[in-house]
């Protein structure tokens, strides 16, 4: 599957998406919008008003969710381009990136996240603390007495 | 001042709020207080920006934002390590509570220094403002039984990032067609 059609797939979960891409003053710049399926030249057209002074450089899209809880978390992003055609802005995707949401994901996350952790503290030498699980139990039962007591 | 309280307290009482800092309006100011994320940006190593929802905290005191991140998930402070320059757009206002909130785009500049964050006060007070934002977190912390809670250390180790603003620009209903606001530091 093309990254095109990854992320075509995709947006029907999201009802808009973050495109960032480097500003004139060189700082990276970001914008929400709903981006716009053209198959025939695989990009998706973008609004983009000029004075957000964003530059034709390398970009990023980004979907992401979560609910009033702060949870149910699902997102993804691509990697490519932002392009200035005779017919307007357009982002032209090159890579679909995975991110959260599912058992797989989660799966990959903490298993990847464990072992690169490890290499980080082996490659600097550094002695990790020691979690204060004790502490962190009881500020869990003081927020959630807190959060029962509160309307 | 802990954290949570400098978060919680009124904009109308306090010399440490976001928007009497910076000289934005009040609802600026609530968006980076209530917003439970942002869309940080930053460099990738072939000047790719790469963007990832996070949870920024504002330390008033300090005039900057720290986001912190588990060192097995550490590759935006590899690429701020490489280049500082990053935007933090606020644009997803579910479950803040506010209603037709400004779309807030901060740029600045971030450090994110190699040794690991220290787990006193501040990260104490980081640790229960989430868990009030995101009480599933409360299940989790609580599904882990004690023999095997080394497995989660590694998510527990953060590195600390910090942003400090340079240029803040808003756009009063969200609607990028129109004028925005914007204070450059």
């Amino acid at each position: 599957m093309t990254a095109w059609r990854a992320i075509a797939q995709e947006l029907r979960r999201y009802d808009s998406a973050v495109i960032t891409a480097r500003g004139r003053d060189g700082y990276p710049v970001s914008f929400r919008c709903v981006p716009v399926p053209d198959e025939r030249t695989g990009t998706f057209a973008v609004p983009i008003p000029d004075a957000l002074g964003v530059e034709v450089s390398p970009a990023w899209l980004l979907c992401h969710f979560h609910d009033e809880k702060f949870w149910s978390l699902r997102s993804f992003g691509a990697r490519g381009f932002l392009e200035c055609t005779s017919d307007g802005w357009r982002f032209r995707p090159t890579t679909f990136v995975a991110g959260m949401g599912g058992i797989a994901a989660s799966i990959r996350l903490f298993i990847g996240g464990r072992r690169r952790a490890q290499r980080y503290l082996a490659a600097r030498g550094l002695n990790p603390p020691e979690i204060p699980w004790e502490r962190m139990t009881a500020i869990k039962r003081e927020v959630k007495a807190q959060l029962r007591s509160s309307p | 001042m802990t954290y949570a309280s400098a978060v919680t307290t009124p904009p109308t009482v306090v010399a440490s709020d976001f928007a009497t800092i910076f000289g934005v309006p009040a609802e600026v100011g609530a968006v980076v207080r209530e917003f439970r994320s942002c869309e940080l940006s930053t460099f990738a190593r072939d000047g790719t920006p790469v963007t990832w929802p996070t949870t920024p905290f504002f330390e008033p005191d300090r005039r900057r934002f720290l986001i912190t991140s588990s060192i097995g998930l550490a590759q935006k402070a590899y690429n701020i390590r490489r280049d500082g320059r990053v935007a933090m757009l606020f644009s997803t206002a579910t479950g803040s509570g506010l209603v037709c909130p400004p779309c807030v785009l901060i740029q600045g500049d971030a450090e994110a220094p190699d040794e690991l964050g220290q787990l006193d006060e501040r990260f104490e007070s980081m640790t229960r403002l989430l868990l009030e934002r995101q009480p599933v977190g409360i299940t989790l912390m609580g599904a882990l039984p004690a023999p095997l809670r080394h497995l989660a250390d590694w998510y527990c180790w953060r590195l600390f990032i910090y942003v400090r603003p340079r240029r803040i620009r808003w756009w009063p209903d969200g609607d990028l067609r129109e004028s925005y606001g914007e204070v450059v530091l």
